[in-house]
């Protein structure tokens, strides 16, 4: 009794200081976000009240492109999930299937998770210019020039080329969270597995990824967020152009913020993505993967 | 015995870390200024905050900044200015003003646009108005017609630095290599882009993805189809957006692109990747500001190749040889809340006068205010050139995304690229622009 009730002060009081931050710095902000949402503002002027007036704006009758900028980020989900998790898994696998140099190739897949977005942004730029870019060029190299494309700036091809940069930074974040999933996995299922004659494949695919099944869940919902709030790279590469066709919201919600000066419709696109965060990612736990206990 | 050391350790190091980011928190907010520091430590002396966007090293610019500067410290001995400059590239600057003028955090003396990109800022009452302080001389020191950008409601809310006009930059060399001569006319233009074109030369140098870059050419073409007054007209929202003429400038556009004139690839590209090629001598042509001058003189690829002429005049346009696309645009606006106004509305007009000088030194920009400088030291003669045509100038207007607010000018830079590639019509174009106005 005494212990439990030591325990709960000791919780409330480790607690507290990460929550009073986090009170302030993140709650009260989504509060004063829906505030301004509900606001004709310029950001610097005169505030009038409108109600849920700027979220018609949004969805009724939009003008401005937010819905397919919605479709782009929901595709890049879908994306993100597929093109993401799929190599993570494998790649997981291969580096603890007990080879030599698992520490070093450990350390170079993660290396452009912790890259800065905007070096990363710059570089591909610089691979995708269509005069003198390393792409265009290995492909008039091996022949097919007539592969090759402005990337980033035809707008039938700018939303894959700017995925395919945010989808291949965050391979290896998604790498280390399932490898340490697997590094989990007590060795004596693995040795029991053997005696019985299992071969490598029939172990990943009975045994590793059955157990991993949760991380992969977190995963998924870090991939998903992640995609719905997705900017830097966005705003680098091809700041939403041409043509609109790479927008997404939170680049919609910068430009109106800073460029047409409609602070509190930039407002109701963030209230927008943190519902659309908060609803998938309640979608996402409704699968609960069966739990292993060994 | 050994756990207890293990936890001081880790205590120590939380302790250090936790010491570290408070201690870095507090120093960047200080690393963001660096101080001009006048000659006398008098403990009566004036504090003012400045921000400019033209960083040491970055561009043509920053040095007559930094000279005008040095003879404000000198001139005002008794006032301590301190400096933050950020260059504006991917709109950083702008962001950055935006932000601290909403949060009440602007400097007392800032760098803004003209036109409808300061309306936010004059309609919320936190920058200073001026009028009162023009009546002792200082109106007739500035170029009749630069005050127009800067006046809102026919308030005087800035002053002018330098007058910066679109000129067609053409390199000579190439178009005599090609046997064609500089386009007098927008039918010259065209065949001459056709016959750059041909010969796998890309005539138009442009940066897409920076939209104004191909703004500037549509504005030009609409300069000499609807000429520079109904431009204006139609900006102030007196004339519609609705005429033959207007619609006559986008099809322009969208003929230009069609043949080929642009880089391929332009809407992926930024400004500077897009000046890249004309720098190095491979694109002929450049229609941008007169800012250009400078770099193109430091340049050693094109230094004593490029002439620049006015964009040219269209057969049955509306559109004269001496209108051009261009203003004042360019100027520093003052914090109403500054401390001490009329100190600082007196460092502030020596200020733009000095820098309205240097500019025109060093190349940078043709002067808004009157000034007597012996040009015959002056070494670029490019824009010695230009400030020649353009002091033939009858009639000026400045490209429509300063002119227009917030998201009308947005909008009007999406129209434009959208019609660039045909997405739209010249009829949807005009209409689209119906509301539009400064």
């Amino acid at each position: 009794m005494d212990r439990t009730l030591r325990d709960k002060k000791a919780i409330i009081i480790f607690i507290l200081p990460a929550l009073i931050i986090f009170s302030f710095v993140v709650v009260t902000s989504i509060v004063m976000s829906g505030y301004y949402s509900t606001l004709d503002w310029d950001g610097i002027g005169k505030q009038t009240f409108i109600g849920l007036d700027n979220y018609k704006m949004l969805f009724v009758n939009n003008t401005d492109g937010f819905i397919r900028a919605t479709g782009n980020s929901l595709i890049l989900a879908v994306c993100s999930i597929i093109g993401q998790l799929i190599p993570a898994m494998i790649l997981a696998l291969f580096i603890t299937s007990g080879i030599k140099l698992e520490g070093f190739f450990r350390n170079v897949f993660f290396i452009p998770v912790v890259l800065s977005s905007v070096a990363i942004g710059q570089l591909w730029i610089m691979i995708y210019n269509p005069t003198y870019g390393l792409l265009n060029k290995v492909l008039e190299m091996i022949g097919l020039k007539s592969w090759t494309h402005s990337w980033i700036g035809d707008e039938k091809t700018a939303l894959a080329a700017v995925f395919m940069v945010i989808i291949w930074q965050y391979i290896g974040y998604h790498m280390m969270l399932i490898y340490s999933g697997i590094k989990r996995i007590s060795a004596d299922i693995y040795e029991a597995a053997k005696i019985d004659g299992a071969g490598e494949l029939q172990t990943a695919l009975k045994i590793t990824i059955p157990l991993v099944l949760p991380t992969v869940k977190t995963c998924i919902i870090l991939a998903v967020i992640g995609s719905l709030k997705m900017f830097d790279l966005i705003y680098v590469i091809t700041n939403g152009g041409p043509l609109g066709s790479t927008e997404v919201p939170s680049t919609m919600m910068f430009k109106s913020i800073f460029y047409s000066n409609m602070y509190g419709y930039g407002s109701s696109i963030a209230i927008f993505i943190v519902l659309e965060c908060l609803v998938l990612t309640g979608l996402i736990n409704l699968f609960k993967p069966k739990q292993y206990t060994y | 015995m050994k756990s207890r050391l293990i936890k001081a350790m880790c205590l120590l190091v939380i302790a250090s870390l936790v010491f570290g980011v408070s201690a870095c928190g507090s120093n960047a907010e200080k690393s963001g200024t660096s101080s001009n520091a006048s000659t006398q430590g008098t403990k009566e002396k004036t504090e003012l905050t400045l921000w400019h966007v033209w960083p040491e090293g970055t561009s043509a610019s920053a040095p007559p900044m930094q000279r005008t500067l040095e003879s404000l410290s000198k001139k005002f001995p008794d006032v301590n200015i301190s400096v933050d400059a950020i260059a504006d590239s991917g709109d950083s600057y702008k962001t950055k003003i935006k932000a601290a003028v909403a949060a009440d955090e602007a400097p007392d003396i800032f760098f803004t646009w003209g036109g409808g990109w300061s309306q936010a800022f004059v309609d919320s009452g936190k920058v200073l108005q001026l009028d009162s302080y023009l009546n002792d001389g200082t109106q007739d020191k500035i170029v009749k017609g630069t005050l127009s950008l800067l006046t809102y409601d026919d308030k005087v809310y800035a002053l002018p630095t330098s007058v910066n006009v679109a000129m067609l930059y053409c390199n000579t060399e190439l178009f005599e290599q090609n046997g064609l001569e500089l386009p007098k006319t927008y039918e010259d233009l065209v065949n001459v882009c056709k016959a750059f074109r041909a010969k796998g030369i890309t005539p138009l140098s442009v940066g897409g993805k920076d939209k104004w870059t191909v703004c500037m050419y549509h504005n030009g073409l609409a300069l000499k189809t609807a000429g520079a007054q109904y431009c204006n007209d139609a900006l102030a929202g007196k004339a519609t957006f609705d005429t033959p003429q207007i619609k006559k400038s986008v099809e322009m556009l969208q003929e230009l692109y069609k043949i080929g004139a642009f880089p391929e690839g332009a809407l992926g590209i930024n400004r500077d990747e897009g000046n890249v090629p004309f720098y190095e001598g491979q694109i002929p042509m450049l229609y941008n500001g007169s800012w250009e001058a400078a770099d193109i003189y430091k340049s050693e690829k094109v230094k004593d190749k490029i002439k620049a002429i006015n964009m040219p005049v269209v057969a049955g346009g509306d559109g004269v040889e001496t209108d051009f696309l261009g203003g004042a645009d360019q100027t520093f606006m003052i914090n109403a809340k500054t401390a001490d106004k009329d100190k600082t509305v007196e460092v502030y007009k020596y200020m733009l006068e000095e820098l309205s000088k240097e500019r025109y030194i060093d190349g940078v920009g043709a002067p808004a205010w009157k000034i007597n400088y012996d040009t015959s030291k002056m070494e670029n003669k490019l824009l010695l050139d230009i400030v020649e045509q353009y002091s033939k100038a009858t009639n000026l207007t400045l490209w429509w995304n300063t002119v227009l607010t917030g998201k009308n000018a947005q909008d009007h830079e999406d129209l434009v690229i959208q019609a660039l590639v045909g997405k739209i019509t010249p009829d949807q174009f005009a209409a689209s622009h119906r509301n539009m106005k400064r």
